[in-house]
């Protein structure tokens, strides 16, 4: 094999590690250094533990601390279950091609606008209840329930796992067509087992390594995020994230030493989840052998159907009555209780080009950027790796990879702060390519997530018969290797575009909010009271990335419009 | 023991497949069904263990020791399967593979000593804590068929279960698998395309594409 | 006290007479500069009245003005701070930031803002320093001329007339209102603005000894001063909305519930608030608002410019024009935004009166006579001390 292009490729993981390494170390170290006391613009010049006196005895920290870890962990582990149930239910079938299709809108919905919507659906004076009061008459004010916003979490953990489902399952589709699920299915009902027992021992074991990353990013997100809490979560105290935020936040300077502190409480939270998480894992490993051995046919899936198909219903319901409770209050003029549809209003579509065109095209350009350059990177990267599977050697950056995912597993508020303090050290906030770069250590795990597998899955032997016809590397690669792999380019690029669309702390840090996205006016204006504002700029922050999602799918479709074996899912 | 096909055919979109096909297998016997690629083989797999896409109809009767199995449920049938791939659990070492295919309510005494006499029938006596990574291809496909058979099938179906085979090692295979479905007195049907996988012990039959095309 | 704000008047006026070829070379340096103005965007109105202050600037002294708009302002306290830790003294991200209370004494203290500046503005000389003295006193810290006067804010509660008949008077009634209409009540939660200002005009109203307010609290007897104030809390909370087992996170948010029907009294600092929300549609025409007997707690909201501000010339321009009063009457038009002006109507000559007398009266908005007595903002020390007992009491 002619040599020359390996050592073309061989930086680019290197690169990439110095993309989003250097923003995260120098983010923890500009948090860590307040968090021991040293914080000389607030004359805090000597290190301490009293910024961590100070957040153990802040009124609430112990119970946000429990509450983040139940709300935390316990939206990760029931997304996980959620997503169990619906493939040992549903996988493979023609509803679960249908349901993938869906998928990639539903991801493509920013959390906090689900979250808006969702909390506008179940609150007593939601659409739920204005349906149902405005047909029986009863009641004629919105009854005092606490549906939402309670102080256990609930509600949180419920959008929480709505929100992250769908993530898992389009992880898990991404590795299933590589374990052979049809014919283990088969093969174990033909030695007497039911469904349940061949996904929970077979095919889960199989698929749990591939997934676990993302769950890891699930569990840590969900322990760390702040603007899905501040909308569903507890308020009394809200979760640790939140009162971080706060702290950080807090009129009164010094605080921010022990914000410091409990961001990095929040980091050692998450590491500790995700270890234990780990730990955990043998033990299952354990139940899982134990269950292979008592050979139990569990021929009776006592339930699963039902709730496969509630847990189904209950996102359906959620995802689309959040949809349409956004649209109805983009257009509603005064909607009071109990009526069941505002009288509507356009004027505020009709501000709309005027107040987000700028933000419009900052929020695309970035976004296409980010996601090219992921992309560009993504891609270098694992045909790299697929060069060095071909030769032995002991020590690439590419082992080092797996740190990419640090990004999804640090919380973001443990090193944004210290990452915009150090921008601004090296002069170097303010410039466009500099957001673009922030967006990027989030884009690149998420475009590396959805792309490596469908990557590494390629048959080389495609290339190598390429190769020897075209005589050609490049040829080979750009014409076939790219050329097969059209659909999964497409989606990651997509995937990767919404990721960039939807970050904003990075956003607001980057600029010192100068630059304004959709996803900051979004923010601010749902700071605000008026809901439709809040509700078109929500449709509007959703829209873009559908929009991409879209017009990939159109792209693929209109590509393999004459190929048939390319035209659905897969590689 | 005997399995039975009567004017039994498949349909996909209203055309058949394959003309209607019948015949009777006795205890221990080895059928052997051939035909062109695309004739419906592996569709008439499916069908008899009941793992048939929806868009498919079938008609006529299976029967197996006198039980219509057109009804059942896969996991009822008592029809185990060999496929060309050995779908061995990567995640599972050999004990732990074999182990599923054994039935419940066993002890642990009598699991360890049905193991340990299937993995002697396979010349792997004592390798039950082996990683099955480190299986030589020969080995792999033994486990598989020993897998399929602890289960006590009523019937097996192998769906060209030496095709990715080498020569020498299939025909020891193949000696082996007829050697252990005798030894059981199961009927079985062997799906190949290479005439010199059939056996002796059985019929050879052959799909032959509906009339008129 | 009296004698002093006559002497910084006398002195205002002397300057824009002295001063005013000084004035003219900001002017000259404004000319083409950008004022990035960091103001909370939640409100639509708001934000395109400040779009309208863009067009002025620009027409009027070549400014380009950046609306940036921020979620809350502790962020942009933040940002300033960041910039003051990496070494980065000028050319800074803010050059103007919407900004009072303890926010602006915590920039004061640790020497985040640029100025003084504000006597040096010539619309400064029409501001009510002397019958509004929170102009001149920020939440009892002294403003020294490092912020402009932008607009006065009054505690008002609202309240729906076509579901309650007479509103409370005082919180006492406020407590027997939530006894008849269990669950029609919610404050947010402090440290929440609106929430900490609600515990202080309770605690003003309650208290036996309301002077110990205006001392640092660590002068005063904490427990016994704030006593009554808890007890009331006690009584309150469980007849609240949700049982007050969780809160809203500030006015807006109360707004909406208002206008869900949810609960029945609301609050807010701008006592035009509800004229405006009815006018654009977000509340029923049935809110009106109302004020307590004693009176209720006032301040007024300012614009600052860090100390690393770029353009501290255009700044001062923008912060000036915001106070002129054309600006003004624009700004208090109930129709457009409904902010209560910081200028005194003795201090303008008939034509620019005339702008204000033109105002239309909003519906849900009290007669001068009826918004009763302002309350001054307690001592500063007392917010955070305030916020920490209630965190310990109720969000622990």
């Amino acid at each position: 094999m002619n040599s020359a292009p390996r050592f073309r490729l061989s930086w680019v993981p290197t690169l990439i590690l110095a993309v989003f390494l250097i923003p995260v170390s120098l983010g923890l170290a500009g948090t860590w250094l307040p968090a021991f006391g040293w914080f000389p613009a607030l004359d805090q010049t000597h290190f301490s533990l009293q910024p961590w006196r100070e957040l153990l005895d802040y009124p609430g920290f112990i119970r946000a601390t429990q509450l983040t870890l139940i709300t935390g962990l316990g939206s990760a582990v029931l997304a996980v279950v959620a997503t169990l149930i619906l493939l040992m239910a549903f996988y493979p079938s023609s509803l679960f091609r249908r349901l993938e299709r869906w998928l990639a809108p539903v991801l493509s919905v920013p959390h906090a606008a689900f979250a808006i919507g969702l909390g506008f659906l179940i609150t007593p004076s939601g659409w739920l209840m204005r349906l149902f009061a405005s047909l029986t008459g009863v009641p004629v004010y919105p009854p005092n329930w606490l549906t939402f916003q309670d102080p256990w979490g609930i509600s949180l953990i419920l959008v929480l796992t709505l929100k992250e489902t769908p993530f898992l399952v389009f992880m898990a589709l991404a590795s299933l067509p590589s374990l052979k699920v049809s014919q283990t299915l088969w093969l174990g009902r033909s030695l007497g087992y039911g469904r349940t027992k061949i996904w929970l021992t077979l095919l889960w074991p199989q698929l749990y390594p591939r997934l676990r990353l993302p769950f890891f990013a699930v569990a840590a997100y969900n322990l760390s995020v702040v603007d899905l809490a501040l909308i569903a979560g507890p308020t009394t105290p809200p979760t640790l994230a939140v009162l971080v935020n706060r702290l950080f936040n807090d009129p009164d300077l010094l605080l921010r030493l022990p914000g410091a502190a409990g961001a990095t409480a929040l980091l050692l939270l998450t590491v500790a989840v995700l270890f234990s998480l780990r730990l955990s894992e043998p033990l299952v490993r354990y139940w899982q052998q134990r269950a292979v051995l008592n050979g139990r046919r569990w021929r009776q899936a006592l339930g699963l159907h039902p709730l496969a198909s509630s847990v189904l219903g209950l996102g359906v319901v959620a995802y689309g009555g959040a949809l349409v409770v956004l649209v109805l209050w983009s257009l509603a003029g005064p909607w009071r209780f109990p009526d069941a549809l505002p009288q509507f209003d356009w004027s505020h579509w009709q501000n709309a080009p005027r107040q987000f065109g700028s933000a419009l095209w900052l929020t695309f350009s970035t976004g296409l950027c980010a996601a090219l350059i992921a992309l560009i990177l993504v891609i270098a990267a694992l045909e790299n790796e697929v060069r060095l599977n071909y030769q032995r050697r002991d020590f690439n950056a590419q082992r080092l990879l797996w740190l990419l995912y640090l990004p999804l597993l640090v919380p973001q508020i443990a090193f944004l702060f210290g990452f915009q303090v150090s921008l601004i050290w090296l002069n170097l906030d303010r410039h466009w390519w500099v957001l673009v770069w922030s967006h990027l250590v989030f884009v690149l795990p998420y475009t590396f997530l959805t792309l490596s597998g469908p990557y590494r899955a390629f048959d080389d032997r495609y290339s190598w018969l390429a190769q020897s016809l075209s005589g050609s590397r490049w040829q080979a690669w750009w014409r076939i290797k790219l050329g097969m792999l059209w659909r999964p380019i497409g989606y990651s690029l997509a995937t990767g575009f919404a990721v960039s669309v939807a970050q904003y702390l990075p956003t607001l840090f980057i600029g010192g909010g100068r630059f304004a996205t959709l996803t900051t006016e979004a923010v601010s204006l749902a700071s605000g009271s008026d809901r439709r504002a809040a509700a078109v700029s929500a449709l509007a922050q959703q829209g873009l990335p559908l929009l991409g999602f879209a017009l990939a799918a159109l792209v693929v479709s209109w590509r393999y419009r004459r190929h048939r074996d390319l035209q659905q899912g897969g590689s | 023991m005997s399995f039975e096909l009567q004017q039994f055919s498949i349909c996909l979109d209203q055309q058949p497949l394959f003309q209607p096909l019948s015949f009777q297998l006795a205890a221990g016997e080895i059928a052997t069904l051939m035909g062109p690629s695309g004739s419906g083989k592996s569709t008439l797999l499916a069908a008899i263990c009941g793992t048939l896409m929806p868009a498919f109809q079938c008609q006529g009767d299976i029967r197996l020791n006198g039980r219509d199995l057109t009804a059942l449920p896969v996991e009822d049938r008592g029809v185990g399967i060999l496929f060309q791939d050995d779908l061995l659990f990567p995640h599972l070492d050999v004990f732990h593979n074999l182990a599923f295919g054994l039935p419940a309510g066993l002890s642990k005494a009598e699991r360890r000593v049905r193991i340990e006499s299937a993995l002697a029938s396979a010349g792997l006596e004592g390798q039950g804590n082996r990683d099955v990574a480190t299986l030589s291809g020969g080995q792999r496909a033994r486990v598989s068929l020993l897998r399929t058979l602890l289960a006590e099938p009523q019937l097996i179906l192998l769906d060209e279960p030496f095709a990715k085979l080498d020569q020498q090692l299939r025909e020891s295979f193949r000696h082996w698998v007829f050697a252990r479905i005798t030894e059981l007195g199961i009927p079985a049907l062997l799906v190949t395309h290479d005439p010199s996988d059939r056996s002796d012990n059985g019929p050879l039959l052959q799909l032959i594409a509906p009339s008129g095309e | 006290m009296k004698r002093l704000s006559l002497l910084f008047t006398t002195l205002t006026a002397l300057s824009c007479l002295t001063w005013a070829d000084d004035w003219q070379d900001v002017l000259n340096d404004a000319d083409g500069q950008t004022v990035y103005f960091h103001a909370w965007g939640g409100s639509q109105p708001i934000n395109e009245y400040l779009s309208w202050v863009a067009d002025q600037v620009e027409q009027e002294y070549g400014i380009q003005l950046e609306h940036v708009k921020v979620a809350e302002t502790g962020a942009v306290v933040s940002q300033v701070l960041s910039e003051k830790t990496a070494g980065r003294d000028d050319n800074g991200s803010v050059d103007l930031v919407w900004i009072n209370g303890e926010n602006f004494a915590a920039m004061k203290a640790n020497d985040l803002l640029f100025g003084p500046f504000t006597h040096n503005l010539p619309n400064y000389a029409w501001v009510d320093t002397e019958n509004k003295p929170t102009t001149r006193f920020d939440f009892t810290t002294p403003v020294d001329h490092l912020e402009a006067p932008w607009g006065m804010a009054q505690l008002v509660f609202m309240y729906d007339s076509a579901r309650l008949e007479n509103a409370p008077t005082s919180m006492t009634q406020l407590l027997d209102f939530a006894h008849s209409n269990p669950g029609r009540f919610t404050y947010p939660a402090p440290p929440a603005f609106h929430g900490t200002t609600f515990l202080k005009q309770a605690l003003l109203e309650l208290t036996e000894t309301p002077d110990a307010l205006y001392q640092p609290v660590e002068q005063a007897d904490f427990e016994a001063v704030t006593e009554p104030l808890w007890t009331f809390l006690d009584e309150m909370h469980p007849l609240m909305w949700r049982r007050g087992q969780t809160f809203t996170n500030g006015a807006p948010e109360m707004q909406r519930l208002l206008a869900d029907g949810e609960i029945v009294i609301s609050l807010s600092f701008n006592p035009n608030d509800a004229s405006n929300a009815i006018a654009n549609g977000e509340l029923p025409d049935s809110i009106r608002t109302y004020v307590h007997d004693a009176g209720s707690i006032g301040n007024t909201h300012f614009v600052a410019i860090p100390y690393n501000s770029s353009h501290t010339a255009a700044a001062q321009v923008v912060a000036d024009f915001l106070m002129s009063p054309q600006a003004q009457a624009r700004k208090a038009n109930t129709d457009v935004w409904g902010d209560p002006t910081v200028l005194s109507m003795d201090k303008l000559n008939a034509e620019q009166r005339a702008l204000f007398d033109a105002l239309p009266t909003g519906v849900a908005t009290l007669p001068p006579d009826e918004l009763g007595s302002v309350l001054r903002e307690p001592h500063t020390s007392w917010v955070g001390a305030l916020e920490q007992a209630w965190l310990e009491r109720y969000a622990r």
